[in-house]
């Protein structure tokens, strides 16, 4: 198993730096704007950093990634290469989305440190909402793993139209979800829901689709 | 037995997806049609507000004074353009909520007194913190500036927490009421006299904290027996983005010789000299869950009595029941008083309808008593006529159109995106439909605006809300409306059953896709069309028709495939 995340890793090696590059970017924008600027700017810091790592989610990381993922094993055949050996398609799968599980973690974790850093720095003077960041960041977290989800869905076809068109319309609809509930308890629930619908889906597709 | 139990994983997982993507972008083209009837409204609407004028409250010697020239008014409007219509959205409402003010920290009162004064209040504790910075001018001509930290409890105020201040247990927000001064030492004195007030559920009592004093006054228990649930105190209003009412006080014209030292006054008239308190003077106004508006005494706390309801605000079908404050948009109480003495003297109420269309206007006087209600609305439009002599010219309609009709039907263009909105709200599919009409009624009113499944700000949503018809003409007048919704779903459930016949589908399962059609429409269609991807089919060679290949019959005919007869080789192998 390690060494199918290992390998889904080196594949897709340019999204992870691109996170990475990224993550870094947007933290030191954080630290910039949260620790040097004004000490009343705590909503100015947490919307730079709500729309700066939403953007870059939509953009650059997860459609791509699991577009990428399942379109070149489909066209490919990686999984029928590699069911010739002993391993399973659930273990592939699993493998896959753990790869992107990780990714998502590259590009959030340091700007969430960041952003509550610096707000437990001024949560002593002000009264802040205590939840800002798990909120913020964990749904943040939800929407770009359900883009990924939705590349996976989406990428796992021959054509090419639907892979590359499809999963970024329906991208940027499930992204605008936020946007419409707000990063509160409630869109985190439907989007876990949404994640692990479109995963169960993907999956039984990826797990009965011939190798043809 | 894991072969279904995998299929119906697979649905249902593929339903909600069709059906959490579908209701976004629906989502999007209803707000798209709202921002446009609301834009329009705004733009070419010659005005949406309501005004009632005398406000009926001033003791008749005020009103009927001989220099008045123009009476006092209660003025409302709604907020109706674009940008403000993108404020209902949920990120807008999620900030808002977790401000220092905001229902989420539970911060009960917070003004500027020459510096600043933060209060909220511990849950763990039970404490509210207090802390202030208190600024002093020194001999030297130097700001001094002194923080302060104090804890109130029930049983008083200290600069430690301490088990014998007691605990608060779900204490109830006081908002800053306005505050209206003439000069910085007037403005003081007002900031002196704001002490928070608040209301303990549990406790069943009203609390006043004097942190200058250091000292908290409890108000007599209120009786268990006594149906009180309050839920705001101070100033009553909310959604303060979306509406706004105003209190006019009787203006008198200038005189001529008087107008020079009058520069301040850019129009004709100016306020007459009596002057007027919006905070209630001697009582603090209470807002209860039932939509219920009662006036505390700010000495005695003791429940003064009732001043005035949250009026009912007509949508698209009419008057709905009498609201509470959840069921309205927005809504503002303007209390009004005379200064010095404080003696009250009415309250003008202004509610806004859960669509944000309507607004209504209702005075109370100082016994609680309705004196008048209004309605926002339309002027009418720029129409061209004739005159007598056969010239044209432009006239403007006098019928005032209510305004939850008008910004449907009344302006140009908005037929079309009213009707382009509720066939979009018909692809939402019969069974959410007929769920919005029955829990129309049960939803905080912003949170419909951001509403992905239950859209209950929807015409089916309003019907659901309609009071005074029968509940079996109500039902049966909203599955009219629906009739689209209900129309495609039977189409797509034929095409479905059409389908299923096709590809050979079990009668179970086939029941279950037309079932998940005709509840949900578009979205169980697009749900079924994903599941089954297109079959190899053959001609069948005994009924002619298609049939799947992975089968053993045909499901049409049942026939099995036909085996070649084998017949024996006439060659053999023998041993020589």
């Amino acid at each position: 198993m390690y060494t199918l995340i290992k390998r889904e890793i080196e594949d897709h090696i340019v999204y992870f730096l691109g996170a990475l590059i990224l993550s870094l970017f947007f933290t030191g924008l954080i630290i910039a704007r949260g620790f040097g600027g004004e000490p009343g700017e705590i909503l100015g810091v947490i919307l730079a950093a709500l729309g700066i790592t939403f953007l870059a989610i939509a953009t650059l990381g997860a459609c791509a990634l699991g577009t990428s993922q399942m379109h070149t094993d489909r066209n490919k055949k990686i999984s029928a290469f590699l069911s010739t050996l002993p391993v399973s398609r659930n273990q592939i799968f699993a493998a896959r989305v753990i790869s992107g599980l990780l990714a998502l973690l590259v590009l959030l974790a340091a700007p969430a440190t960041a952003v509550e850093t610096f707000l437990s720095t001024i949560r002593q003077e002000q009264p802040i909402y205590q939840y800002f960041t798990i909120e913020i960041f964990s749904a943040i977290y939800l929407v770009g793993l359900g883009i990924y989800c939705t590349g996976l869905m989406c990428g796992f076809s021959s054509s090419k139209i639907v892979p590359t068109l499809g999963s970024l319309v329906l991208s940027v609809v499930l992204m605008t979800i936020i946007l419409i509930k707000g990063p509160g308890i409630e869109t985190s629930i439907i989007l876990l829901i949404y994640v692990s619908a479109s995963l169960a889906y993907t999956w039984r597709k990826f797990n009965t689709t011939p190798f043809i | 037995m894991k072969d279904l139990t995998y299929k119906l994983l697979k649905s249902f997982a593929a339903s909600f997806v069709v059906l959490l993507l579908l209701s976004a972008a629906l989502f999007w083209g209803r707000f798209y049609c709202d921002g446009y009837l609301y834009g329009r409204m705004a733009q070419e609407s010659t005005y949406k507000g309501a005004t009632i004028s005398p406000s009926g409250i001033l003791p008749a010697e005020i009103e009927n004074d001989p220099n008045v020239v123009i009476a006092s008014e209660f003025q409302a409007y709604i907020e109706l353009d674009s940008v403000v219509i993108a404020t209902r959205l949920g990120i807008f409402d999620y900030f808002k909520q977790r401000m220092p003010e905001g229902r989420f920290m539970m911060s009960f009162f917070e003004y500027v007194n020459m510096g600043e004064t933060v209060l909220h209040f511990d849950k763990n504790s039970g404490l509210i913190f207090y802390e202030s910075v208190k600024v002093k001018d020194t001999d030297d001509n130097k700001i001094e500036r002194q923080k302060i930290k104090l804890f109130a409890g029930p049983g008083g105020v200290s600069e430690k927490p301490a088990k014998e201040l007691g605990r608060f247990y779900s204490p109830v927000r006081m908002q800053k009421e306005p505050i209206i001064y003439h000069s910085r030492a007037e403005m003081q004195t007002e900031y002196d006299r704001a002490v928070p007030i608040t209301y303990d559920k549990k406790l069943r009592r009203f609390f006043k904290i004097d942190f200058d004093k250091r000292d908290v006054t409890k108000g007599p228990e209120i009786d268990k027996s006594i149906n009180f649930r309050p839920v705001q105190i101070g100033r009553l209003r909310k959604g303060e983005f979306l509406s706004g009412l105003w209190w006019n006080e009787p203006k008198i014209e200038i005189k001529e010789e008087d107008k020079e030292a009058e520069k301040g006054y850019w129009t004709r008239h100016k306020p007459i000299e009596i002057r007027f308190h919006t905070p209630a003077g001697p009582y603090v106004p209470v807002l209860d869950e039932r939509g219920l508006i009662f006036l505390v005494d700010r000495e005695t706390l003791e429940i003064a009595g009732e001043a005035g309801y949250l009026p009912a605000p007509m949508s698209f079908f009419g008057s709905g029941n009498s609201p509470r404050p959840k069921d309205l948009l927005a809504f503002e109480i303007e209390p009004v008083a005379i200064m010095p003495d404080g003696e009250y003297l009415g309250m003008g109420v202004a509610a806004l309808s859960r669509d944000g269309a309507l607004m209504t206007v209702a005075v109370f006087d100082k016994e609680g008593k309705l004196i008048e209600k209004g309605y926002t609305g339309v002027d009418g439009h720029l129409y061209m006529g004739y005159t007598t002599d056969g010239t044209v010219a432009y006239h403007r309609l006098k019928i005032k159109t209510d305004s939850s009709k008008a910004v449907f039907w009344g302006l140009p263009g908005s037929p079309l995106a009213t009707v382009l909105r509720y066939l979009l709200e018909n692809l939402q599919g019969p069974a959410l439909n007929i769920a919005t009409f029955f829990t129309a009624d049960s939803f905080e009113a912003s949170s419909g605006h951001r509403a992905l499944f239950l859209v209950t700000n929807s015409f089916i949503g309003m019907k659901g809300r309609q009071a005074g018809v029968s509940f079996s003409w109500k039902f049966f007048s909203g599955l009219l409306l629906i009739a689209p919704s209900i129309i495609l779903s039977i189409l797509l459930a034929w095409s479905v059953k059409k389908d299923a016949l096709t590809r050979g589908l079990s009668k179970k399962e086939k029941l279950c896709w037309i079932a998940g059609v005709l509840c949900f429409g578009l979205a169980g269609y697009i749900s079924y069309r994903l599941c089954h991807q297109a079959a190899d089919l053959v001609n069948c060679r005994n009924c002619g028709m298609s049939r799947r290949v992975d089968m053993d019959v045909c499901h049409r005919c049942g026939s099995r495939w036909l085996v070649p007869e084998l017949e024996d080789p006439v060659w053999r192998v023998r041993d020589s």
